[in-house]
């Protein structure tokens, strides 16, 4: 049986990614994240596998920072969905933002879920609740968008060297 | 090719696939040039990450570090507590050896007045708050 406390020893870093890459400030992401957590806290933790607990702690995640970007938009904030402060060149970092940000909102949370939190198909389905097919037609498309809008970047990429990682989806579970 | 570019991310994505169909994806020159694509789109997505996100998190492993490192400083404030217990335990024997010892002195009187029984009551309560156990507050997460 999970506590918060072990949950947000093996989440946070994971938490923290998925959320600074959606705000695109460290900071706006650190405050989340601790609000993430403080909910974890004060509401029961669920019954359930490991997997269970971290697709439960996504949901929590996405759901607080849909309403922090929600509330930005309605008073006028400019949301940064990447932040461009080190990005590899500034160029390259402005690409991302603006091809990650033309994503449709479902489709950029089931990306980052995968890319950026290393959430598994069936992770981010009960994290979005989505059907596990649905994970992997929007996480297609929005790969294929990518691909597209990110033509010159991927060009380039090609002929560097590729280094094969998974994304971090252990987190230490 | 739709079914090799899914066999292809759903390798690139640590879920399962059958190793034939795999072989089968990557043995087309469409299926490899995909595979590619994939690591490269995810070389350039975590590749840009924030100076505040390595930090944070160079930050949290070296917290994780120093919470494992450091038993002392959790016993400080105990060992405090446990100076600050045996000194007022010693004050009040003391205070109890020398009392003994002390010349008699008849205690002041206290004269207390008991409250008239037909005086004004306290006044009902405008607002009450009820706190619920589960809703207000848990106890497994410390009560906060």
């Amino acid at each position: 049986m999970a506590d918060a406390e072990s949950l947000f020893a093996l989440h946070r870093q994971g938490v923290f990614r998925y959320l600074c890459r959606v705000v695109g400030r460290p900071d706006t992401a650190q405050d989340l994240t601790q609000e993430v957590f403080l909910r974890v806290t004060r509401t029961r933790v669920p019954e359930t596998d490991p997997s269970g607990h971290r697709a439960w702690v996504f949901k929590i995640a996405r759901n607080l920072v849909l309403n922090h970007v929600r509330d930005g938009v309605r008073r006028g904030e400019p949301i940064a969905l990447v932040d461009s402060s080190a990005p590899a060149t500034q160029e390259i970092a402005v690409a991302i933002k603006q091809a990650v940000g033309a994503l449709a909102d479902v489709d950029r949370d089931v990306f980052l879920l995968r890319e950026s939190a290393g959430l598994s198909y069936g992770e981010i389905a009960a994290a979005c609740d989505l059907t596990v097919d649905a994970v992997r037609a929007r996480l297609k498309r929005a790969r294929e968008q990518l691909r597209d809008a990110l033509d010159g970047p991927m060009r380039t990429g090609r002929q560097g060297v590729i280094v094969f990682r998974g994304t971090d989806s252990g987190e230490g579970s | 090719m739709t079914d090799h570019h899914d066999v292809i991310a759903a390798f690139v994505d640590n879920e399962p696939v059958g190793a034939e169909e795999l072989d089968a994806a990557l043995a087309t020159p469409d299926g490899r040039e995909y595979l590619i694509d994939l690591l490269v789109l995810r070389g350039l997505v975590s590749g840009g990450l924030p100076d505040g996100l390595r930090s944070a998190g160079a930050a949290g492993r070296s917290q994780a570090n120093a919470g494992r490192g450091s038993k002392s400083v959790f016993w400080l404030p105990v060992a405090a507590a446990a100076l600050v217990a045996v000194g007022l335990g010693a004050g009040f024997v003391g205070g109890r050896v020398l009392d003994r010892h002390a010349p008699a002195v008849a205690p002041a009187a206290v004269v207390t007045e008991p409250a008239p029984a037909d005086g004004p009551s306290a006044p009902a309560p405008t607002h009450v708050i009820h706190m619920e156990k589960g809703v207000d507050w848990n106890e497994r997460s410390g009560g906060n």
